[in-house]
């Protein structure tokens, strides 16, 4: 708070023209597109700035919350911190002005409690939001509630870490485009095919399988898909983990594989190609399996053990 | 290229201080107001723009020129957008209203950016001084407004 001094003077200064708040004077809908561009927990600070700057946050089509923006040091307060992220996320999702989320992200290091996480998930869900990024530590892995798998707007879903990835059967959005699944649980193997026949316009998906599930085969055949990334980089020294990965995508353009595990691909109709990348740490049989699956490519990135693989290859 | 030069089609934009720009109709047309102008045909040679007073017009074709050119790289792009809104605030808010009366969307996003990003992760008082808001609330309802939102305000740097 600055002292009435200050207050008078600055003001006194703004008042005579001598200096100017440009800043305030914006346009509203400038301004909140200004705090667009801030996390959340920076939008709702300027709520205190002055009377003109109160509500304008309330108007931000970007929800960022983020529970590691905290930097005191007490470590003895974990609890009241935890109170405190979350009585915030609460008033804002209350006070929200919007019919709709453009996006929507909640990067969570601490444990809360499910119902709470769920309920936040769902105003997300129904305030329509376009992006949703979550990225969440817990102890036991979280269920996404279902409506999120029949939400007419998504256009991008981005999960990360202790998630669990469970496809109703019913699954359908319309609008999802992009979906990147890193380090989540796979409830089966067919979740992301289920995930895929519900999504008429996949183009970009990536799974990073680095989590432990004892998953056997892995189904990605989509018409539509335009760029995939499959990465598997979980020292795995279980040799029966190891899991087969179909691939069929015929509209596919971009096609990125990292495995140092000795996962099996079977790549069939592969016809669209123009860039692929693969670094994995294995040879024989399941290498030439790949080149065979991507010799159409007309871009073509490999690690230096699978130019060994291909030199062999080329000589056939 | 003496020869393209003269046929390519080249439109007049006139600031509010009566100063006349000719450019390239290719480059002009990326900003929405002008390209619904020329469409609609409402506009003749000469297009008034007059809430852009020229000073700020060089600037906004100097970032036109540069982005109607597609064989820059990606990378590029960004290092000139990122050297293009290192200026001073005033400069900043000009092309910001500037760039919205004229819809050039990209330009606005990246000085929206240029503002949000000094605001980032700073106390209430530094904004304030930087941007010389006044504060007019009493230090009841400012007091009030912080514990609502106590998280908004835990760890922001003071300077």
């Amino acid at each position: 708070m600055g002292s009435p001094s200050k207050y008078q003077e600055l003001h006194t200064l703004v008042e005579s023209g001598k200096i100017e708040d440009r800043i305030s004077r914006l346009p509203d809908g400038i301004l909140f597109h200004i705090l667009s561009f801030l996390s959340t927990k920076y939008a709702v600070g300027t709520s205190v700035l002055s009377t003109r700057w109160k509500y304008l946050w309330t108007f931000t089509p970007n929800l960022e919350f983020d529970d590691t923006m905290l930097f005191t040091t007490e470590e003895s307060n974990e609890h009241t911190i935890e109170m405190c992220f979350m009585n915030f996320v609460d008033r804002v999702l209350n006070l929200h002005n919007m019919s709709y989320i453009t996006k929507f992200s909640l990067n969570c290091c601490r444990d809360y409690d499910l119902s709470i996480v769920e309920a936040w998930l769902s105003t997300a869900i129904k305030k329509n939001v376009q992006e949703l990024n979550l990225l969440l530590f817990r102890n036991s892995p979280i269920d996404l509630p279902r409506s999120l798998y029949t939400c007419d707007s998504l256009k991008v879903l981005k999960l990360t870490q202790d998630i669990t990835f469970d496809v109703p059967s019913d699954a359908h959005l319309p609008n999802l485009r992009v979906v990147h699944l890193k380090s989540v649980l796979f409830h089966d193997g067919n979740s992301t095919q289920r995930l895929i026949s519900g999504c008429p316009v996949l183009e970009d998906l990536v799974i990073d399988k680095s989590g432990i599930d004892d998953i056997e085969v892995f189904n990605i055949c989509s018409p539509t898909l335009k760029s995939l990334t499959i990465s598997c980089c979980l020292e795995n020294l279980k040799d029966d983990c190891k899991c087969t990965f179909l691939v069929e995508a015929p509209a596919l353009e971009y096609f990125e594989l990292e495995d140092i595990e000795l996962n099996q691909y079977s790549l069939t109709n592969l016809c669209s190609l123009v860039k692929a990348k693969v670094d994995v740490l294995f040879g024989g049989e399941r290498a030439f399996e790949i080149l065979q699956g991507i010799f159409m490519v007309k871009c073509l990135s490999l690690s230096y053990f699978m130019v060994q693989v291909s030199i062999l290859f080329s000589s056939w | 290229m003496a020869t393209t030069t003269t046929e390519t089609k080249m439109l007049t934009l006139c600031t509010s201080d009566k100063q006349q720009f000719q450019i390239e109709e290719t480059i002009a047309l990326q900003a929405v107001t002008i390209r619904n102008m020329v469409e609609d045909e409402c506009a003749s040679n000469v297009i008034p723009l007059p809430n852009v007073n020229s000073k700020i017009m060089i600037q906004i074709i100097e970032y036109l020129k540069k982005h109607v050119d597609s064989s820059v790289s990606k990378e590029d792009m960004e290092k000139f957008d990122s050297a293009f809104v290192e200026k001073k605030l005033s400069e900043i808010f000009d092309i910001i209203l500037a760039a919205n009366y004229l819809n050039i969307k990209n330009l606005l996003d990246i000085c929206c950016q240029r503002v949000a990003d000094v605001m980032k992760n700073k106390s209430p008082e530094w904004v304030r001084r930087t941007f010389n808001i006044v504060n007019d609330f009493t230090a009841e309802e400012e007091a009030k407004i912080r514990k609502e939102h106590e998280w908004a305000f835990e760890g922001v740097d003071e300077d």
